[in-house]
Order: C-alpha cells, then sequence, then structure tokens
C-alpha cells in the first residue's frame, strides 16, 4: 500500500469512526430518557443531584411541564439507575469501538 | 386504557408495503410488545393472501380502507407510485385510546418508543432528526428557507382526547387547501406530503406540540441496505470521497430505501416475495 492509499484508507476510518460515535453518543442521549408519573424526564447526573438535595415533590420535564413525584426516593432510585444502565452500555461500546483498527470491523462486516 | 401500534400499508406494483407491514409489526411485537393495527386497502390485503401469508398472524386489527389517487415519488432514480392520503385519518381509524403511528420503513432495534405510552400529553410529534452520514437536509428542516419548521409524520403518538381531534382537523384542512399552502408557504403542490401537513396543523393551530424526545436518525432513498441483522443494519451510500459504510446497532432509524428494505424484511419473516 503506498502512501497515498494509506492516508485514504486512514482517512475512511476516521470517517467511520467518527459516524459510529455519534450515532452512539445519540442512543445514550436516548437511553438516558425515563417516563415517568406522565412526564418524560432527561436524566443527567445534575438532574439527579438536583432532586435529591431538593426533596421537592415536583420536577420539570424535558417538556417544562411539572410532574407529581409521589415517592421521590423511589424516583431518584430509579433515575440513577437508568442513567447508571444507559452509561455503562456507552462505555463498553464506546471501548469497544475505540478498539477496532479498520472499517469493517467498525461496521461488523 | 388501550394502547397500541398504528401501521399504514397500500402496495403498489413496483413495493409490497403488505409484505412489509408484517415485518414491521414482527418487530413491534418484539421490540415494544404492543398490538399492531394496520390500516390498508383490499388490494394490498389480497396481495398478501396471494403470497400465502396470513394477516391475522401478524396484525391485531385489520381496517380495510380505501385510499384514492396515487402520487409519485423518487425511489433512487425511479419514480414509484405510492398512496398515503389517508393519514391524516389516524385519529379516526385508530382502535386504541394511545396510538404510536409509525411508518413501516422504520427499523425498530429498541424499545425506546415504549416512552410515550401513559403519558400526560395527548400529542407528541417528531422534530429532530439527522442523517446518519452527517448530510444536509434543508428539506426536513423547514419547508423552505426562512419558512415554518418541518414536522415528521414518520413516527408520532397521541391519545384520543379534543387537541388530538383538533390536530388531525387541522391536517385534514391542510390537505384540502393543498395547491393554496403550497403558495402561502412556498413549497411544491405535488406530491401531497404528510411531513408537510403536519407542519402546517403545527404551524397554524399555534400549538406547541411536545416532542418524542429523541433525534430521528434516518438513512435516504439512495442509500444502499448493505445487510440487516436481528438488532443492527449496515447501510452503504456513494459520497464524494467515495463509498461510505455504517452499522447502526440497537437503534431505530428511518430507511427511506423501501425496496431494499422490503426485500430484506421479507426475508426474515420467512416470506417468498
Amino acid at each position: 500500500m503506498n502512501n497515498l492509499e494509506q492516508a485514504l484508507s486512514f482517512a475512511n476510518y476516521q470517517y467511520t469512526l467518527t459516524k459510529e460515535r455519534k450515532l452512539l453518543t445519540q442512543k445514550f442521549q436516548e437511553n438516558t430518557i425515563i417516563a415517568y408519573n406522565g412526564g418524560l424526564f432527561k436524566i443527567t447526573p445534575e438532574f439527579i443531584g438536583g432532586i435529591k438535595a431538593m426533596k421537592s415533590e415536583w420536577a420539570l420535564d424535558i417538556n417544562n411541564n411539572p410532574v407529581k413525584i409521589d415517592d421521590v426516593d423511589a424516583f431518584i432510585l430509579e433515575a440513577q439507575l437508568s442513567y447508571e444502565k444507559a452509561i455503562t452500555e456507552y462505555g463498553a461500546e464506546f471501548s469497544a469501538l475505540r478498539a477496532k483498527r479498520n472499517v469493517k470491523s467498525l461496521v461488523n462486516l | 386504557m388501550s394502547q397500541g401500534v398504528l401501521l399504514f400499508a397500500h402496495s403498489s406494483e413496483q413495493v409490497n408495503y403488505g409484505v412489509l407491514a408484517c415485518w414491521m409489526a414482527s418487530r413491534v411485537k418484539k421490540h415494544l410488545q404492543k398490538p399492531v393495527a394496520v390500516v390498508m386497502d383490499q388490494y394490498t390485503y389480497d396481495g398478501l393472501l396471494q403470497s400465502s401469508i396470513v394477516p391475522k398472524k401478524y396484525f391485531d386489527h385489520i381496517i380495510i380502507n380505501e385510499v384514492g389517487d396515487l402520487q409519485f415519488r423518487r425511489l433512487g432514480d425511479e419514480m414509484i407510485p405510492f398512496t398515503n392520503f389517508d393519514r391524516t385519518d389516524a385519529y379516526d381509524l385508530s382502535p386504541f385510546d394511545e396510538t404510536l403511528v409509525l411508518d413501516i420503513d422504520i427499523v425498530l432495534q429498541s424499545n425506546r418508543l415504549n416512552c410515550v405510552w401513559n403519558s400526560d400529553y395527548d400529542l407528541l410529534l417528531s422534530n429532530d432528526s439527522f442523517d446518519i452520514f452527517d448530510r444536509e437536509h434543508s428539506e426536513f428542516q423547514h419547508l423552505k428557507e426562512h419558512g415554518i419548521k418541518f414536522k415528521w409524520a414518520t413516527e408520532f403518538y397521541f391519545k384520543k382526547s379534543p387537541m388530538a381531534e383538533n390536530f388531525f382537523n387541522l391536517c385534514k384542512t391542510a390537505k384540502e387547501d393543498y395547491n393554496w399552502k403550497s403558495v402561502l408557504y412556498g413549497f411544491s403542490n405535488w406530491p401531497i406530503r404528510n411531513d408537510f401537513l403536519w407542519s402546517i396543523a403545527s404551524h397554524e393551530g399555534n400549538i406547541n406540540i411536545p416532542v418524542i424526545p429523541r433525534k430521528l436518525r434516518y438513512s435516504i432513498d439512495r442509500d444502499e441496505v448493505v445487510e440487516m441483522r436481528e438488532n443492527e443494519i449496515i447501510i452503504g451510500t456513494q459520497t464524494d470521497r467515495g463509498p461510505k459504510v455504517l452499522n447502526v446497532a440497537g437503534q431505530d432509524i428511518h430507511v427511506m430505501n423501501k425496496y431494499e428494505l422490503m426485500i430484506l424484511g421479507a426475508i426474515e419473516i420467512g416470506v417468498l416475495l
């Protein structure tokens, strides 16, 4: 393989890796959405921290609708578990992706 | 409250949407575990029987609905006929209290859409989207440059409620006045696009409609479906920098190349076309 072919091959690899990483990030974002008591919540560490600190019976969902939190502790637990599951899956898939060294393996062909 | 997924299928000579709907129903059962209703015309239903498919095996409700004129859409280099005029009747046709309407060219590979059920919302639409190859498609952002915002009719959720009914009435009105709306908002008056009707209804109804909390990922009609497995799909395309290929795994994706999807979907459910 000459230098040009090598460069093109690397560019193709970088392109695929970048797009696959973006897809994984989007998947992670989706996996951090939970439905609770009629509302839809985007779970982040900041959100969990905020709910824990406030212990408020109301929380704003992604559309800024106030949603009654009947059992704050149970809600926090559910949010934590969902986030934990999403970030663990993201981490594992991201590491696996980074370990792949050519386009064929990146796309599982 | 009954909950279920509603599909629309009207076959043409080129694309057997009936088979595609059966495949989609099998994916819904697998990933969302919800009952499926399908709206199809007699031609599509008969086509399934001719292919030795038992529709009841896939669908919990079969609603026969004859639709009018054919339209034409681009599929690769070809123009193929299709009809989609009854999407605006989703509210009247759905047998469920809570309905998730999905295009049959969405490849379901996750259960993420289950977050819509039992929500406080009467209507959830799909706003944001991205091309998996990151190509810019302004037509999926606004109806025209600086025009009203684009909404997808590809996936949406509604609850039987006055608010949702009003929205669909606005869609029907926009369809009746499509010529005038096309002049008003500056887009082509043919073919009639449900996405545009949804966009116009949202805009004119002055309704701040909440969204399904995700970006709809899609590939366009000229992209090639290289392979489709149980939980992943490999899609290829030609770019100005040569051929590119991506793997979308465990994520739902709207694949606009219906023809290839139909062939692979038929194989998946063991149907000979």
